[in-house]
């Protein structure tokens, strides 16, 4: 049994001093008051700017354009095709890249730094400058954008996968190791059925991620729906460009349905 | 410290779709009794721990504490009666990324106002009682080191302080031993008898350990598919009675039967 006295020391020294943490986050309050400050989130430009964004609103209504409705029906069919393709490459290439940025897989410290080096700088980059760099490369038109969607991805789901498969647990491996599996057996019966469902979710989440950028990609040049909206934009076709807004929503909307069902069905088995 | 309470279960039921966990059970719970509830995987032994603190809603039945009725309770009440029969589990439930001083405080959560629960601004009376429960248990030192860091044992044994923080009358135990080396299983059930002896506290424990459930109870209750098919003091339960209520598969015959293929494969 301690003595009182005792227990309160032990009490203090474990609660420390709560002065450095409370300066840190006052510090961070005094620099987000000063960004909202010096970027007008608090000044005259967002409060009168409110007003028109209304009227840019109002002007959308009522949505117009149904005789272009074939041709906005085949941009966004390009577009869902982009944003999938994209998807299933990155993928392809992601899954063997992610196994030299695991440390289960790939336990050489100097190696496996490198490739996850590698692969934040392809996602470090976002879509839209990756499709500009790629229309320059492969001219106009939707196969900039698989290509700016498919890089992006490697970048990403390397690193989720690569995640999943340190996250995996050790148990199943080792009894894999001790039955007598070598390496590759190892990974395939102790590991990959682990990591098979979240990898999976990870794709999907991901092509429906991709699905979303890949309706911005037209506006640099690559093709599908984003193209015609921009085109409607630029020449004040306030009308079409809402009815294109619409299609863009139903069909993220239902990618979204799709996916979320194929996740549920994957995770829980059903 | 309240004085403990009577508990009574009326003809207690809960049914999952088909399957019936739990079916009429009846039993008073006398002012600081130690009753062990055992029975095979399956019984119902958990489900009923978890009506008790309603954790698991009945379909059928009442159960009082006292004059309260407790099948009765909402809200707040109900809040207050969890935390009043304390819970300690299998896999202790910590909270493993909090430290062990912050877990026991969660055993104050009922006495404080939100505003200081959800910022964890608990008064410091109540942080000193806290560390005065975890030098009960020999786990003053180990106050800011995360649940997560603890053996099994020391974390069981910081269950038990929270438990204690709470000020309860009933303590309940779900297999608080099943997780645990013998040596430390002994310490916890050593530990609840205490609790149950000198703060007059009423345990209900299921147990997997027949051992145990003879050792440190006044009483035992015996589950099968969930339905009381023993309810007598440690010496009534014969090894007949005890072979009976685990069923057949884990008869001796069994085992002898099954023992000389082993060996021959």
């Amino acid at each position: 049994m301690t003595s009182r006295a005792e227990l309160e020391r032990l009490l203090a020294d474990g609660t420390g001093n709560p002065w450095p943490m409370r300066i840190v986050w006052l510090a961070l309050a005094g620099v987000l008051a000063y960004a909202a400050v010096a970027l007008g989130l608090l000044g005259p430009q967002f409060v009168n700017g409110l007003p028109k964004l209304a009227g840019a609103i109002g002007m959308m209504f009522p949505p117009r354009g149904i005789e272009h409705m074939p041709e906005f029906l085949w941009a966004l069919a390009e577009t869902i095709a982009m944003g999938l393709l994209g998807t299933v490459l990155g993928a392809v290439v992601a899954f063997p890249l992610s196994l030299l940025c695991a440390s289960t897989t790939l336990p050489i410290r100097g190696l496996q730094f490198g490739f996850r080096r590698f692969a934040d700088s392809l996602r470090s980059l976002d879509h839209l400058i990756w499709a500009i760099v790629f229309v320059r490369a492969v001219g106009l038109g939707p196969l900039a954008g698989v290509l700016a969607i498919a890089i992006v991805d490697v970048g990403n789901l390397s690193k989720l996968y690569s995640e999943a498969i340190d996250n995996a647990a050790k148990g199943p491996p080792e009894g894999v190791r001790a039955a007598g599996g070598q390496g590759a057996e190892t990974f395939r019966w102790g590991i990959l059925p682990q990591v098979l469902p979240n990898i999976a979710s990870t794709t999907l989440y991901m092509w429906e991620s991709n699905t979303r950028s890949a309706t911005i990609l037209g506006i640099v040049g690559a093709g599908g729906i984003g193209y015609q909206l921009s085109d409607r934009l630029r020449v004040y076709e306030w009308g079409q460009a809402s009815l294109i807004i619409l299609l863009i929503l139903v069909a993220v909307y239902a990618i979204d349905l799709i996916s979320g069902r194929l996740r549920r069905m994957l995770i829980e088995g059903r | 410290m309240k004085a403990s309470v009577s508990l009574a279960l009326m003809e207690l039921g809960r049914r999952f779709g088909e399957v019936e966990a739990v079916r009429r059970v009846s039993f008073r719970a006398a002012h600081g009794e130690m009753i062990a509830i055992i029975g095979p995987s399956g019984a119902g032994k958990s489900t009923l721990m978890r009506l008790i603190n309603r954790l698991v809603e009945p379909t059928e039945g009442r159960i009082l504490a006292g004059d309260r009725d407790v099948t009765a309770l909402t809200g707040r009440t109900l809040c207050a009666w969890r935390a009043e029969c304390a819970m300690v589990f299998q896999q202790f439930n910590l909270s493993p990324r909090l430290n062990a001083l912050t877990n026991v405080l969660m055993g104050s959560l009922q006495r404080h106002r939100s505003w200081r629960t959800l910022t964890g601004l608990f008064p410091h009376e109540e942080r000193l009682r806290a560390m005065t429960l975890l030098d009960e248990f020999g786990l003053a030192h180990k106050a800011f080191v995360r649940a997560e860091r603890l053996s099994g044992g020391q974390q069981q044994r910081v269950a038990l302080a929270r438990a204690l923080m709470q000020r309860p009358s009933i303590m309940l135990a779900d297999e608080p031993t099943a997780s645990l080396d013998p040596r430390n299983a002994a310490q916890v059930m050593a530990a609840l008898r205490t609790i149950n002896r000198d703060r007059g506290l009423t345990v209900i424990c299921n147990l997997h350990n027949v051992g145990h459930a003879r050792e440190y109870c006044d009483r035992i209750i015996g589950l099968r598919q969930g339905a009381i098919v023993f309810d007598g003091p440690p010496a009534a339960l014969t090894d007949a009675a005890a072979r009976d209520l685990y069923g057949a598969e884990q008869d001796e015959a069994d085992i002898t039967q099954a023992t000389p293929e082993l060996q021959t494969a």
